[in-house]
């Protein structure tokens, strides 16, 4: 009897399950689905089931990767002394890199300076004393060609704390004076935020362009001398500048009295800003307008 | 029923096998692997002591039995394939060298580059960089178009006049191609092209007394140097990166007024100028004409970065009323 029983319990244990009546009888159909409920709305939702909506989620698991949080990421690289993921999403840059950011490598920059200027003049040797100086304005218009100097690399990304390239520039001053220079611009970056402040840094050969001779601006010559400014940049829109200028003399013996040109200079403090935001170009041509009309000749 | 029963039982035996050490395995348990033979120490291909055994392998029949087994699982060996390799021959890289190589492969960017205008080809270009109206290292053809301020010494070889500082303001214009470039489709360093420049400077000190003897009575200012000039353009541009220094040879006549003689002459123009890119260069150059010449230095900028700056100067002055 006992073999019996095991022998038919195995017999029935390998026999296949038997298939529902209708699975013979045509294709196998889903489950009825229940009575669709009314789709909750937004304005249905309470305070709670909204901030419930806005906190993130944390991943799954198990359904693919990635197969480690972010906490977990973040503890091994604790382990071994990595430092942390910055998770880095960059901004848009502004105006396609042409206002200079920290976000951007090679740039080329067109600034409009605005600043107040006191300027001293050497008047004739032969005179004993002779001296001027005088307040005015100052106005430049800079092209400013910017390379990474040196880059900070945050994730993947990299980002510019230094920037180093020849500018050029031409300077309006007084007397119907066109001034030109050109040298080297420096920039660094305090940091790599949208307003992050800079240093700016300046220095140039300068040398005058064009001056009034009876009431006509006429092409004139100088010796070359040195301009040099430094400032503080807030974000690539403007900076506060300080600076100065030397002008070299002309005072050869052999050359007729009419022609030598003496000593002068200047210190001036003043906004150089991008022009593509419009304010520093429109201050900067108004000032030199204003110049022009306002300002007695100066010697 | 016993018939059932014992056909079960058969079911669930151990397959049987003729392999003694299969037998053994059921009897006395694991199986211990065959001692191998210790490595002769004066083999040449033995280090002596830490050398390490040489791994089991699935193809090694030390053990008989096993390879009856899985007779069928073993890999069967490959069909020998006598294919002829084809023959490379070593080809020297043109212009390989610390200058043009290009630009190395990194994984680090800037982010504002995804937003930039030339991110996928040059800078205002057309045809993929077949045409640029600004330069750049990749381009087939460029327009130039530039202005520059400048300055140096307008040095008069004869004893009619005092060399002295000279300034100047000019515009250029002109087209470059890169003819190799264009030809072969790859890129080449190497560039040629015709420029014409016009400047406004200032005038020279000269004698108006004609006695040699006393040359420097009657001094006077002549008028501005207006100056016009055409060249050819060598240039080599030094990387394949985006605004790439470049360095640019001219040579060509220049065409301008000589102290206070009537009419105009004719002289030799000279330039060697490092560019950056298409957007400026630095450049020191030479008008050399008889007995007047000018050597000047300068900074120079793209039509498109110091047009609106010159309009801006010259907005200013007009409404400033000064007469230009």
């Amino acid at each position: 009897m006992i073999t019996l029983g095991l022998t038919l319990g195995l017999t029935l244990g390998l026999t296949p399950p038997e298939l529902p009546a209708d699975a013979s009888e045509g294709p196998v159909e889903g489950p009825a689905e229940p009575e669709a409920e009314p789709e909750p709305t937004l304005s249905q939702a309470s305070a709670a089931e909204l901030a419930a909506a806005r906190t993130p989620r944390a991943e799954p698991r198990d359904e693919g990767p990635p197969y480690y949080t972010e906490a977990e990421i973040d503890q091994l690289r604790a382990r071994y002394q990595v430092p942390p993921d910055p998770r880095v999403e960059p901004r848009k840059p502004r105006w396609r890199c042409l206002i200079p950011d920290p976000m951007c490598g090679f740039g080329v920059e067109l600034t409009a300076t605005t600043a107040f200027a006191w300027r001293f003049r050497q008047g004739d040797i032969s005179v004993s004393g002779v001296y001027f100086d005088w307040y005015s304005a100052r106005v430049s218009y800079d092209l400013w060609i910017n390379f990474p100097a040196h880059t900070q690399t945050v994730g993947k990304y990299k980002f510019t704390r230094l920037t180093l390239g020849p500018k050029a520039a031409v300077v309006a001053g007084d007397n119907q004076d066109l001034w030109g220079n050109f040298g080297v611009a420096l920039r660094y970056w305090f940091g790599t935020r949208k307003w992050s402040p800079a240093l700016e840094f300046s220095s140039a050969l300068s040398f005058k362009l064009t001056g009034e001779r009876a009431g006509v601006t006429l092409p004139q010559r100088s010796p070359v001398g040195i301009t040099a400014d430094i400032g503080i940049n807030i974000g690539g829109w403007g900076a506060i500048i300080l600076g100065g200028q030397y002008d070299s003399p002309l005072a050869r013996e052999d050359l007729p009295e009419k022609f030598r040109v003496s000593a002068g200079g200047q210190v001036f403090v003043g906004f150089r800003g991008n022009i593509l935001w419009g304010a520093p170009a429109a201050v900067a041509v108004g000032t030199h307008i204003a110049m022009q009309r306002a300002l007695p000749p100066q010697p | 029923m016993l018939a059932h029963l014992l056909s079960f039982s058969f079911l669930l035996a151990p397959p049987a096998t003729n392999d003694a050490a299969a037998r053994a395995e059921e009897d006395f348990g694991e199986i211990e692997p065959a001692a191998k033979p210790e490595p002769d120490p004066s083999s040449s291909a033995s280090t002596g002591s830490g050398v390490l055994a040489p791994l089991p392998n699935y193809g090694d029949d030390d053990d008989d039995g096993d390879g009856d087994e899985f007779g069928e699982l073993a890999p069967a060996p490959r069909p020998t394939q006598n294919r002829k390799k084809p023959v490379v021959v070593f080809e020297e890289p043109e212009d390989f060298g610390p200058f043009y190589e290009a630009e190395p492969v990194t994984e680090l960017e800037f982010p504002g580059d995804a937003w930039r205008p030339d991110r996928k080809q040059p800078f205002a270009s057309v045809g993929g960089g077949s045409f640029c109206f600004v330069e750049d290292s990749v381009c087939g053809a460029s327009l130039i178009a530039d202005a520059d301020v400048g300055v140096g010494l307008n040095v008069i070889t004869t004893n009619r006049g005092l060399n002295v500082p000279y300034t100047q303001f000019r515009v250029r214009g002109g087209l470059s191609l890169r003819p190799l470039e264009l030809i072969k489709q790859r890129w080449h360093p190497w560039g040629v092209g015709v420029v014409g420049s016009w400047s406004l400077g200032s005038g020279s000190i000269t004698a108006t007394n004609r006695d040699p003897s006393d040359a420097n009575t009657s001094i006077v200012e002549t008028n501005s140097i207006r100056s016009y000039r055409v060249g050819l353009l060598n240039q080599i541009w030094l990387a394949q990166k985006r605004n790439a220094l470049h360095l640019d040879f001219t040579l060509g006549a220049v065409n301008s007024s000589v102290l206070d003689a009537q009419g105009r002459y004719w002289g030799t123009h000279a330039e060697f100028a490092l560019g950056f890119g298409g957007w400026g260069g630095l450049y020191f150059a030479g008008d050399f004409l008889d007995s007047d010449s000018r050597v000047f230095m300068g900074v120079r900028g793209h039509g498109i970065a110091t047009g609106p700056l010159i309009a801006l100067i010259v907005l200013g002055l007009v409404a400033g009323g000064v007469a230009l």
